[in-house]
């Protein structure tokens, strides 16, 4: 019935195209057929055959989240990629806002590729879509191939892979992309703080002695009170700002923004129960109520804290240890301008950095695949130095002048920096970092600025503790957001009204006792039974 | 008997035949388009199933509309959608038939070329600016309009967190953005009455008031009903976009809608076919309000839909 | 006759008075994004609502012009939406006018049918069956015929037609003319004002297309316009987003963003002023008697 549909519908398109008689139709409609085409015959045919090389290229179909700008279709990256990893690469990309539309489409459509990414709203790639599918038959357990492959052994660490096994049936349905290890602190207004002679802070004390400073002195001299001394940003709804951007706060209170942490007493609670939960909502109060936070941290929509630091309009923003020369594309004084430090101590003295495994997203093999170790193959070898640095830095002579893998100095005409950006990006990787690094560091076209780079985080480093926390694979809190979302959103409306001051302290108490801790108690028990599962 | 009723419709098809053939592609393309793929509503009723598909999944009844019902801010976001879109309705809506009207009233026809051409401008920037301007505008701290405020002595407002302020901001917005967008079509009815109408008014001395209310308007009178009884339908729409941008933590008990609301359980929070529940739910109800507002416009002699 | 006049002029005032306000106030956002444009960011940093910049910098444009993949959207956006409004237009002529016709049978069953896809639709998997067993998968066909024809466009065309007096149409049919020649050459030359209306929705319509490219292609070379501006525009990511964000540096730029605004938009607001004679017929002759 429905080919009959169907043919009538193309006659009737035809005579359609007949009576609008428009020339420009046919000739858009044989352009994308042709291409179809052309994409399974061999391409690049003056890149010199190798003689040596025996094997025919395999065939991979990969499909990836990849940002809008880059050009798939004769990319030198890839071609030179195909060359050295002897494969045939087939690329399908959706832009990165809409991947997961077409992931699911993908996923139901019975007809999957040989390697798909997966984001994951975690950042682990382990996500209730990865669960759904392995779930449903889709996805190949890899458990006992993986061991086979050196560079996904070394570069892939064991907290990685415990990370992104399924919770349904503890098996592998994944395999994570690595990503640089990211040390969250914050970023501030140097001038400002040599203007107010203070040092950068290191202590809650401390951090309010600057931010009374930032607020009152006026530290851009613009003869007017309108600086404010630090700011959040929320990326997305139903991910309250607070527990977003402020890693470097929540420190202080010995209070991680993530699950898996051990509370001051040695025991793992929820963070709402936890001894620091209280005192750092009333220091957000505090600073809200003497005008030292701008009054719009609570809303302010993912990069707008950034912008108000790059207007001068607050001194203070979350930040890691790329993000100073990261700015420079948005403030080219950054780098003279800011300075990255670690968090703040805590009433121990303790300045803990809260590490997470470092991944963004994974790959997934479909069940029963054919070429399931040739991908793997491939992905070993994208877990290597080499692949990395071609991924991520592209082609000598074509997006670099030179790069020296040892210091990490990269030079670049103009011309080669706008080639880059259409030709290959950290989306187009198929692992993100090397032992925890990017093959580059960002903006870092100097060796002033690498200098600085390394000079930051060796000092922030220094400070803080590193605190490694496991993978929280306690299914029940890491889906409050599905199974409870109205008591969620009350919490977080509750949170904000007591930072406001719309309700007391008691009130708010009130309800985390009446509603909040019931409501949660469940995913609680599992969490608390978990993490002591975990051993020490 | 049979024979001649057959014979009959076979007559009456004849007579009308070219009528029945122009109609037979449009039907065919909704046929093949709209009702081929609508299967897929039955996803709201089932627990999807990857591998199995649609038609194979296991049926969960009402399983998913149990849960939507039974979430405790349900009602105050159906209150939300409604309400907002009320608010848009009685106010947003007659504004582009004024623009309209007034166009049509000016002289100078290059004066009206350019001021045409002006309002329909902003539709074309998406709300992601528009949202990013108005934030910028409206900050307690550094917005131009607090400044202006504190230097009339007012203390400053914090609009966009402020619950008593972002239902008018919803609408002011969606007018500023939309409404000389929404104009064209009016402006494509006034120009399609009979311009004799006009001359034998003028004759009678009519001024152009007069003429406005008793020629103009009745005359457009049509395309005002069906564009709301159309808009009526789309009652639990309120825009994603504009919703999105301007919504924030803090004024969420009243910016939540059910837009949001599918965008926060569905795809925030990883439960799958409950964007389809919540589709399935709001489409019945601007359904049912479709059906009611088209049945009073026909009680009350006017063209409705059908 | 003097009073008459007078009160025309009052109303003249405060007419034009309102709609320059209001012209003033439509003007704001596209001039906003069209100045940034041209501003250099710390211009901006240093006063997010001033419009005059100090300096004129057009490097975002020269920057966005050396993006293969924008031209190569822009040629997959002139072609959808070319194609898309005469297939549009075509098929909702044809199909409006019989059901403007209130005798014809079976022509209520037909409205609700073509009602009831306002309301239901299937969701995104069994579109995109649909698309593959049409064989237009990958082909730009994909992004102009789920489009093609519109229950809310078509329901205000066949309101539109509906109102031309049936007078019109009487005589034609005395004189032997059968309804192909009394549509295209009676009810089409009067139904030019809102002819002239969905073109302009239609045609704004395919060049606004993102979706469906993501969905029924798999190739880059098949994007759109709007889909490649979007994707650079919105900032929709999580924290994992700003850290990767920070490898493609310089590219999600604020004033690079605005450029390609108003690279991606120009062409098609300048529609509209083409279109406008049509929206004037009635008010020329008006007003010349007048």
């Amino acid at each position: 019935m429905v080919t009959k549909k169907h043919r009538t519908a193309k006659t009737l398109i035809s005579l359609l195209i007949l009576a609008t008689a428009l020339a420009a139709c046919s000739s858009g409609n044989k352009e994308s057929n042709t291409s179809e085409g052309s994409t399974n015959a061999p391409q690049s045919t003056n890149k010199g055959t190798d003689a040596a090389e025996v094997k025919k290229p395999v065939t991979i179909k990969m499909f990836n989240r990849v940002n809008a700008e880059i050009v798939l279709k004769d990319n030198p990256v890839i071609a030179e990629v195909e060359k050295i990893a002897n494969v045939k690469l087939e690329i399908e990309a959706p832009p990165i806002n809409n991947y997961v539309d077409k992931l699911q489409v993908l996923m139901a459509s019975g007809d999957l590729p040989d390697v798909i990414y997966n984001w994951g709203t975690a950042g682990n790639g382990a996500d209730a879509n990865m669960e759904k599918w392995a779930q449903n038959g889709l996805l190949e357990p890899l458990d006992d191939k993986i061991a086979n492959y050196p560079n996904l052994m070394k570069n892939i660490t064991p907290d990685m892979w415990n990370a992104v096994k399924s919770v349904n049936d503890g098996k592998t349905y994944i395999i994570p992309r690595t990503n640089a290890v990211n040390h969250w602190g914050y970023m501030i207004n140097q001038q400002w703080l040599d203007k107010v002679s203070l040092q950068a802070p290191t202590t809650l004390d401390e951090l309010t002695n600057v931010c009374e400073a930032f607020t009152e002195q006026d530290p851009d001299g613009n003869g007017q009170k309108d600086t404010y001394c630090l700011s959040f940003s929320g990326p997305d709804l139903g991910r309250n700002t607070i527990w977003n951007a402020s890693n470097f706060l929540t420190a202080a209170f010995g209070l991680p923004v993530v699950d898996g942490v051990k509370d001051a007493d040695g025991t793992y609670k929820i963070r709402e129960k936890m001894s620091g939960y209280i005192p750092y909502l009333t220091y957000l109060k505090k600073l809200n109520d003497e005008k030292l936070i701008d009054p719009e941290f609570l809303i302010n929509k993912i990069y707008v804290d950034q912008e108000k630091l790059n207007q001068n309009r607050v001194g203070i923003i979350y930040a890691h240890q790329s993000t100073v020369l990261g700015n420079i594309s948005k403030d080219p004084e950054s780098d003279k301008k800011y300075t990255y430090h670690g968090v703040l101590k805590d009433a121990n003295g303790v300045a803990a950095d809260w590490v997470t495994p470092a991944m963004w997203g994974g790959w997934m093999i479909p069940k029963d695949s054919k070429n399931v170790d040739d991908v793997l193959a491939f992905l070993d070898w994208g877990n290597t130095a080499e692949a990395n640095a071609l991924f991520q830095l592209g082609v000598k002579g074509v997006t670099f002048d030179s790069y020296d893998p040892a210091t990490k100095a990269i030079s670049r005409t103009d011309e080669q920096t706008t080639k880059l950006s259409t030709l290959t990006s950290s989306y187009m990787t198929p692992a993100n970092a090397i032992n925890g690094e990017g093959a580059s560091i960002v903006n870092a076209t100097t060796t002033e600025r690498i200098e600085l780079y390394k000079s930051q985080l060796d000092a922030a480093l220094g400070q803080m503790t590193i605190v490694n926390v496991p993978a929280v694979r306690a299914p029940k809190i890491a889906s409050l957001n599905s199974t409870i979302p109205d008591l969620m959103k009350k919490k977080d409306d509750n949170e904000i009204k007591f930072i406001t001051g719309t309700i007391t302290e008691q009130q708010f108490k009130a309800f985390l006792e009446k509603e909040w801790y019931p409501g949660t108690a469940d995913a609680e028990a599992e969490y608390v039974t978990f993490m002591n599962s975990l051993g020490n | 008997m049979f024979a001649t009723s057959s014979k009959k419709t076979f007559r009456y098809l004849n007579k009308k035949k070219f009528l029945y053939l122009l109609l037979l592609p449009g039907i065919i393309y909704f046929l093949v388009f709209n009702y081929v793929p609508m299967y897929g509503v039955i996803i709201a009723f089932k627990d999807f199933n990857f591998a199995k598909g649609i038609w194979n999944s296991a049926w969960i009844g009402f399983e998913n509309f149990r849960y939507m019902f039974g979430l405790s801010d349900f009602y105050t976001v159906f209150w939300n959608s409604l309400y907002l879109s009320f608010l848009k309705l009685v106010i947003g809506f007659p504004f582009p038939i004024i623009l309209a009207l007034f166009l049509n009233e000016m002289r100078n026809r290059t004066y009206q070329k350019i001021t045409q051409t002006i309002i329909y401008l902003p539709h074309f920037i998406s709300w992601v600016v528009i949202g990013g301007i108005l934030v910028n505008f409206l900050s307690p701290s550094w917005g131009v309009l607090n400044l202006f405020l504190k230097s009339l002595g007012i203390e400053s407002i914090f609009f966009l967190a402020d619950n008593d302020y972002f239902r008018p901001l919803v609408v002011l917005s969606s007018i500023w953005k939309d409404s000389g967008w929404e104009s064209i079509i009016y402006l494509a009815a006034i120009a399609s009455i009979n311009s004799e109408l006009y001359e034998a008014a003028s004759i009678d001395g009519a001024s152009r008031l007069q003429r406005l209310w008793s020629i103009t308007i009745p005359s457009i009178k049509s395309t005002i009903i069906i564009l709301l009884i159309l808009r009526l339908g789309h009652i639990m729409n309120n825009g994603f976009e504009q919703i999105f941008v301007l919504q924030n933590p803090m004024n969420l008990g009243v910016s939540e809608v059910f837009e949001t609301y599918a965008y926060r359980v569905g795809i925030l929070g990883g439960r799958f076919s409950f964007g389809a529940t919540v589709g399935l739910f709001t489409s019945v109800i601007g359904l049912i309000f479709l059906l009611v507002s088209n049945r009073i416009a026909k009680l009350m002699k006017e063209d409705g839909i059908w | 006759m003097n009073i008459r006049s007078s009160g025309d002029k009052l109303f003249d005032i405060i007419n034009y008075a309102c709609l320059t306000l209001f012209a003033i106030a439509c003007l704001f956002p596209f001039f906003y994004v069209a100045a940034f444009s041209v501003t250099p960011y710390n211009e901006y940093l240093a006063n997010p609502l001033k419009l005059i910049p100090n300096k004129l910098e057009f490097s975002a444009y020269t920057q966005i012009f050396k993006m293969d993949q924008l031209w190569i959207g822009y040629r997959n956006t002139i072609i959808i939406t070319v194609l898309g409004v005469c297939i549009n237009i075509f098929l909702m002529i044809i199909t409006a006018y019989p059901l403007s016709k209130r005798d014809l049978k079976g022509r209520g069953f037909a409205l609700v049918l073509i009602t009831f896809t306002m309301f239901f639709n299937g969701g995104l998997i069994p579109n995109f069956y649909l698309i593959k067993s049409l064989d237009l998968y990958n082909t730009l066909w994909s992004l102009v015929l789920p489009n093609a024809l519109g229950a809310y466009n078509l329901l205000l065309m066949k309101n539109f037609i509906g109102n031309i007096p049936p007078s019109l149409e009487e005589s034609a049919s005395i004189d032997g003319a059968n309804e192909l020649r009394i549509l295209f050459r009676i009810i089409v030359p009067l139904s030019k004002p809102a002819i002239a209306t969905f073109v302009i929705f239609h045609a704004v319509t395919q060049w606004n297309t993102f979706f469906n490219a993501i969905i029924y292609t798999s190739k880059r070379d098949l994007w759109p316009l709007m889909l490649i501006v979007r994707d650079m525009v919105v900032d929709s990511g999580g924290v994992a987003k700003d850290v990767m964000d920070a490898g493609t540096s310089g590219v999600t730029e604020f004033t690079i963003k605005m450029a390609i605004i108003i690279f991606s938009t120009l062409p098609i607001i300048l529609v509209y002023p083409f279109m406008q004679k049509y929206f004037m017929k009635g008010i020329l002759v008006g007003s010349i008697k007048g």
